[in-house]
């Protein structure tokens, strides 16, 4: 229990680092609540989207549908909205995000195709749907008085339900130690008697509720969702990705339900920084890259750092002894 | 359980297989038939001195372009592309348009080789141009751009020489960023934010350029652009990144997007924001979504009528190439300007004549007005006055009789 105040503080370190340096680059543009305030609320959506593909990249399965997913299940919901309201594009947009990772899960379960090429394809597939379902125009408004899961305090009530929802599913129940076995070691896991291909399975659907969800808030807070092709639908991956990645390095003291959202948040702290400070937008990418591949180089090397600094000491201290001596 | 496995891999390859048919290329004709068509129209020639034919020989007009799209705009420009090559007697092969330089080039070369007799495109990259005429000339297939202008002098040199090269229209997008600006700033923006598609992009880069310069004559601070922006949610993220940063924020222009409903989803994050009507947006292309928020007032400025013109102007000089009544010596370069757009009842015209279902032009007026074969008095600077002329008043006129 005494640990806990020092994980909160090793948590915390990181987007609050992040913030206090954009904070002394721009004092102006960061100082007030309103720039916190965005920032909280534009984590919320690819916290969600991370939620939706959470279960699948932590088990080691690329899941690449997730945006063209989430964009028919929008398109739906949109649809439903004008003709039974908030009601109706509710469970419209959960019922088709769970039609479509069922059937995406069962394909994989059923065709045993790698989930890189699985995924590929079916996104064409998905996409060219989506494109179908739109219509003339190629996208879908929903009327702003069925948006207000955007607005506060319900977005951030979804927010705590999705995370309450991912957490027990990814630390409380049967599957969450099945599918930790399946990702640590997929042959073991089977010896040792999991239904592996039923858990593979159950990442997918569980990840439907959150990729619903995702479509619910999208649809609410951009107030229209469009088709994709050629594969631009993928792009939605990456920047979640990004946010479980994070998560994965801080797991040792961070619960990575909570992770995955600090890490979406520091991320959007460098986004929201580098527009403040009038970066240019290449640059943002590279800052971006760059700051990943500096933690994540820190994380896998952590122990090798440690060990050398432990090392580098010894000789110090055996250096001293002799001139004492 | 196997068996049924097989069944359903075999189902899901066949649905696979489709689905890449389908994004793979649409054509007014099937592929396969197309390079027979073109040889049956060699075969059915008749010798010159015996024809001075009713009508010009049958030809295949290749094209790159997005076949799976709904966008107004982008089937507006096929539909009257189309147009343009049946007025005249000819078939189009679309094949789907890569977005990348190379992929262009690998879109060419699989137009070349389903036996087309001229291709007309919109090249993403001039780099490109050399290897495309380099292509062409060695299969004998005219072509043509459209829609970007070749800024490099040399590249510009080369290709202006080529004997396969027909010309092609530009948007002056440099003028266009500059313009737009400046209105901008006589609504009395100051500080302004911009959204554009992604760098690197020729006309990207000239708008951003005329942007720039626009916005120093007019006294306009421009506090960022982003680029490439395809998703929604990051369209909300960026618009909304603005509007805490920047409280001064008065003004958002785009540039260019392929975001889908990008201008809904802009106006959105400002109502969001109650900053709907206090910050002037304007637009470089047109959406069909415009004629509600010019009537709401929170819309201001749109340039892009001329976007369905400048391909087809593209094609008609082509066609005039292939069907051997060449508007110019040399290639001819033709600049379409772009027309602002500032009213409700404009952007609903431009919806319904321009984006519409129905060409701009119909067969008589393209036989009539811009092909030499009919009319010897076409040539390049016909067709430049026929640019000067075009207007949303004038194409209203000829669709609404």
């Amino acid at each position: 229990m005494s640990k806990l105040p020092v994980r909160i503080l090793k948590t915390l370190i990181l987007p609050v680092g992040v913030y206090l340096v954009f904070l002394v680059i721009s004092f102006k543009r960061f100082s007030n609540f309103d720039m916190l305030y965005t920032i909280i609320v534009q984590s919320i959506v690819p916290t969600i989207y991370a939620y939706a593909i959470g279960y699948n990249i932590m088990s080691g399965v690329f899941d690449f549908t997730i945006g063209s997913r989430i964009i028919i299940s929008g398109v739906v919901g949109g649809i439903a909205a004008a003709r039974f309201g908030f009601v109706g594009m509710f469970i419209a947009a959960m019922a088709s995000a769970y039609l479509l990772a069922a059937l995406t899960g069962g394909l994989y379960r059923l065709l045993r195709i790698p989930a890189l090429v699985l995924t590929i394809g079916l996104t064409m597939i998905y996409e060219m749907l989506g494109k179908i379902i739109a219509g003339s125009f190629g996208f879908i408004r929903l009327d702003s008085k069925y948006g207000f899961l955007s607005k506060s305090p319900y977005i951030f009530i979804v927010l705590i339900v999705c995370a309450v929802v991912f957490y027990i599913f990814l630390d409380r129940t049967k599957f969450s130690f099945h599918f930790r076995a399946v990702a640590s070691n997929e042959v073991v896991a089977k010896n040792a008697g999991i239904n592996v291909d039923a858990v593979k399975f159950k990442t997918f659907f569980y990840g439907g509720f959150f990729a619903g969800v995702g479509a619910l808030l999208t649809l609410s807070q951009s107030g229209a969702i469009g088709f994709q092709s050629n594969l631009a639908s993928v792009s939605s991956v990456f920047k979640p990705m990004m946010g479980i990645l994070l998560a994965m390095v801080m797991q040792s003291f961070c619960n990575q339900t909570i992770g995955i959202f600090i890490g979406q948040f520091t991320l959007n702290t460098i986004f929201f920084g580098l527009i403040a400070v009038g970066m240019p937008d290449t640059f943002q990418n590279v800052v971006v890259g760059l700051f990943l591949l500096v933690l994540m180089f820190i994380s896998e090397n952590s122990n090798k750092i440690r060990a050398r600094r432990n090392l580098m000491k010894a000789a110090k201290s055996h250096a001293e002894q002799i001139v004492d001596g | 359980m196997k068996k049924f496995r097989k069944i359903l891999s075999i189902v899901l390859c066949v649905f696979m297989v489709a689905g890449l048919a389908a994004c793979g290329g649409e054509s007014a004709a099937p592929a396969s038939q197309a390079p027979a068509q073109t040889d049956t129209t060699s075969q059915q020639a008749v010798p010159a001195d015996t024809q001075k034919a009713e009508t010009p020989d049958h030809f295949v007009l290749g094209m790159p372009w997005i076949t799976n799209s709904t966008d107004p705009t982008t089937n507006s420009i096929g539909l009257n592309i189309k147009a343009a090559v049946e007025a005249a007697g000819g078939e189009v092969v679309i094949t789907d348009m890569e977005m990348t330089p190379d992929g262009q080039i690998n879109n060419i070369s699989e137009l070349i080789s389903r036996g087309v007799d001229a291709i007309v495109f919109m090249p993403l990259a001039e780099t490109m141009l050399p290897t495309v005429d380099a292509m062409c000339s060695e299969a004998g297939v005219y072509w043509g751009s459209m829609l970007r202008r070749i800024t490099d002098d040399s590249i510009r040199e080369q290709i202006m020489k080529s004997e396969y090269y027909a010309g092609g229209c530009y948007e002056d997008d440099e003028l266009c960023g500059e313009n737009i600006m400046k209105k901008m700033g006589e609504i009395g923006v100051t500080n302004v934010a911009c959204i554009n598609i992604t760098k690197g992009d020729t006309s990207s880069d000239l708008r951003d350029a005329g942007a720039a310069k626009g916005a120093a004559e007019a006294g306009i601070n421009i506090v960022g652009t982003t680029y490439g922006i395809l998703d929604p949610t990051d369209m909300t993220k960026t618009i909304e990144s603005y509007l805490a940063a920047y409280p001064e924020l008065d003004g958002i222009v785009v540039l260019g997007t392929y975001c889908g409903g990008a201008l809904a989803i802009i106006e959105k994050a400002l109502e969001d924001n109650g900053k709907a009507g206090q910050v002037k947006v304007g637009r470089i292309d047109f959406e069909p979504t415009m004629e509600e928020y010019f009537e709401n007032g929170t819309f201001n400025i749109c340039y892009g009528v001329q976007m369905p013109y400048d391909p087809f102007m593209s094609t008609i000089i082509l066609i005039n190439k292939v069907i051997g009544t060449p508007v110019s010596d040399g290639p001819a370069i033709v600049v379409t300007p772009y027309i602002p757009l500032t009213t409700a009842q404009e952007a609903k015209d431009v919806t319904q004549y321009i984006y519409g279902d129905t060409p701009m032009y119909n067969s008589e007026e393209i036989r009539a007005e811009f092909l030499g074969f009919y009319n010897p008095a076409v040539n390049k600077t016909y067709l430049e006055d026929m640019v000067a002329k075009y207007s949303v008043e004038d194409i209203v006129a000829r669709r609404s009789k």
